[in-house]
């Protein structure tokens, strides 16, 4: 995998696009009529909610490939997807936790989107333990794999089940619609996180790749060693 | 003979001459019914009303038993490269063990149901209903869960793994099992009973196909 | 009925909450920037490992 240096850059101006939509959506778009200032957490929220989507797609897309192609780069990418998802969901989970707090007097309304993030957070935790526990790399690249080819297509049942479950009992929604004066914070913290998340990846993966390596051809024995066996 | 059925036959003998311990699970599922209504205190309106989630439950952590154990004999001195080297099919070995298993659970789910309407006086006049219930619910643990149940049975720290993946995938089919169970019991003024049937339906049948076509690269070498 | 909304103008605007924004903001920058560190951290640590002893 590469050695140049483009993830860092990348990184550093999601960071840079995160600074700038954090400090116009908290300090200069306008107030919600309903829910004032404490609706300002949708400038993190959603953008964080996109991104988790958007990482678990494509840890599929990984595994998908990783099957029918082989090969340990898509491997890598796959461990990398698999642990940013994981972070990126937990932390929506948090984020929705804390809105739900003066929103609905509650810790956790049970919301359809945040409870099939939590559902995903422990699927693809339980994959990430997976990896953890298999000690052939063959082995650990198919059966991972394999786990988030079942895990996504589980996503779609499990979230129409929690909004058919939800349903019955309350009415409760975080807000769809979005007026123009707030698109611009999201957009550019969407942005912000996607790039921010995708530098991270290409690291995360080029680490995975390089600890393949060594885990698969461990380096030649040092010149003192083979003087000491040839002695 | 069918190579699916030479697997069932297999996994059907291994399960007969094991039955033992089919009844020490069923006895931890029935204690573990007991220990649920601990939970709740004696409130007759109340148990009633969560009957059909604690038998789900139990029947969940019941299957986490039952289903480990479906492996342990290929483990045993090997066996399940054997069986990889005679000329069948992987998938038979799949679905020969899958259905058995799917028996094993639906025998533990109906043995449960008399517990948890004798702890819960959670009577229902729809019997069939229920055990239609009992085997959509059963296939939906069974054919994700004999999946998994070959993978964590070749390494370590098992026991946790096999729940670890198993629950959060099965999110849907429990939500519809106990949805439909418990609208069984406590009555369906609205005819809801039909959607979360077909829920269950729909995860059955995407599940036990999915993973019969992945076992085979789960056990390869 | 939370302790944001005011007892005495019955409006439903939730009034102030910065609190939970600050600390929303804060969870996700620990998390982000904790979790952006340690890949820097373990890829640059990976990286001296293997070019180590050549």
């Amino acid at each position: 995998m590469g050695k140049s240096v483009w993830p860092f850059g990348l990184t550093g101006l999601g960071l840079a696009l995160l600074a700038w939509g954090t400090t116009w959506g908290l300090g200069f778009a306008p107030r919600e009529a309903y829910m004032g200032d404490v609706q300002r957490i949708m400038y993190v929220h959603v953008p964080t909610a996109w991104n988790a989507m958007l990482v678990l797609t494509f840890a599929f897309l990984c595994a998908l490939v990783s099957l029918l192609r082989g090969g340990w780069v898509w491997d890598a990418r796959l461990e990398a997807a698999i642990e940013a998802g994981v972070v990126l969901s937990g932390l929506v989970c948090i984020q929705g936790s804390i809105w739900a707090r003066p929103t609905w007097g509650v810790w956790w309304d049970w919301d359809p989107r945040l409870t099939t993030t939590a559902v995903l957070l422990f699927g693809f935790g339980g994959i990430l333990a997976l990896r953890q526990f298999v000690d052939d790399p063959v082995k650990r690249a198919v059966w991972s794999a394999v786990a988030v080819v079942i895990a996504y297509v589980d996503v779609p049942l499990v979230y129409f089940s929690v909004r058919w479950w939800n349903s019955l009992h309350q009415v409760q929604s975080s807000p769809e619609t979005v007026s123009r004066a707030f698109h611009w914070p999201l957009r550019i913290n969407a942005f912000g996180v996607l790039f921010l998340v995708a530098g991270l990846l290409e690291l995360r993966a080029r680490l995975a790749f390089m600890r393949r390596e060594t885990e698969l051809a461990p380096p030649p024995p040092s010149e003192t060693a083979v003087a000491a066996a040839t002695r | 003979m069918n190579p699916f059925l030479a697997a069932l036959r297999k996994d059907l003998l291994l399960q007969w001459r094991t039955r033992s311990q089919l009844v020490a699970v069923f006895v931890f599922g029935a204690s573990a019914l007991l220990l649920f209504s601990f939970a709740i205190g004696p409130n007759a309106a109340a148990l009633r009303q969560f009957a059909g989630g604690f038998l789900w439950l139990a029947l969940l952590l019941a299957s986490t038993l039952a289903l480990a154990d479906s492996f342990e004999s290929e483990m045993a001195q090997r066996a399940l490269e054997g069986l990889l080297l005679l000329p069948a099919d992987p998938r038979a070995l799949y679905y020969g063990k899958a259905v058995a298993n799917l028996l094993q659970l639906t025998l533990l789910g109906a043995g449960l149901v008399p517990v948890m309407v004798v702890l819960y006086d959670a009577s229902t006049a729809r019997l069939p209903g229920l055990l239609g219930i009992v085997v959509l619910g059963a296939a939906g643990l069974s054919a994700p869960g004999t999946l998994y149940a070959a993978m964590t049975a070749q390494v370590r720290a098992r026991n946790t793994l096999l729940p670890l993946l198993l629950f959060p995938l099965v999110v849907p089919a429990l939500l519809g099992a106990v949805k439909a169970t418990s609208l069984l019991i406590l009555g369906d003024p609205m005819g809801q009973l039909a959607a979360w049937t077909w829920l269950l339906v729909a995860f059955d049948v995407i599940y036990w196909s999915l993973c019969g076509l992945v076992f085979e690269r789960v056990i390869e070498d | 009925m939370n302790e944001m909304t005011e007892m005495t103008e019955m409006t439903g605007v939730i009034k102030g909450g910065w609190e939970y924004v600050i600390a929303a903001y804060l969870a996700s920058a620990v998390i982000l920037l904790g979790y952006a560190g340690s890949v820097v951290w373990r890829y640059r640590r990976e990286r001296s490992r293997r070019d180590a002893p050549r």
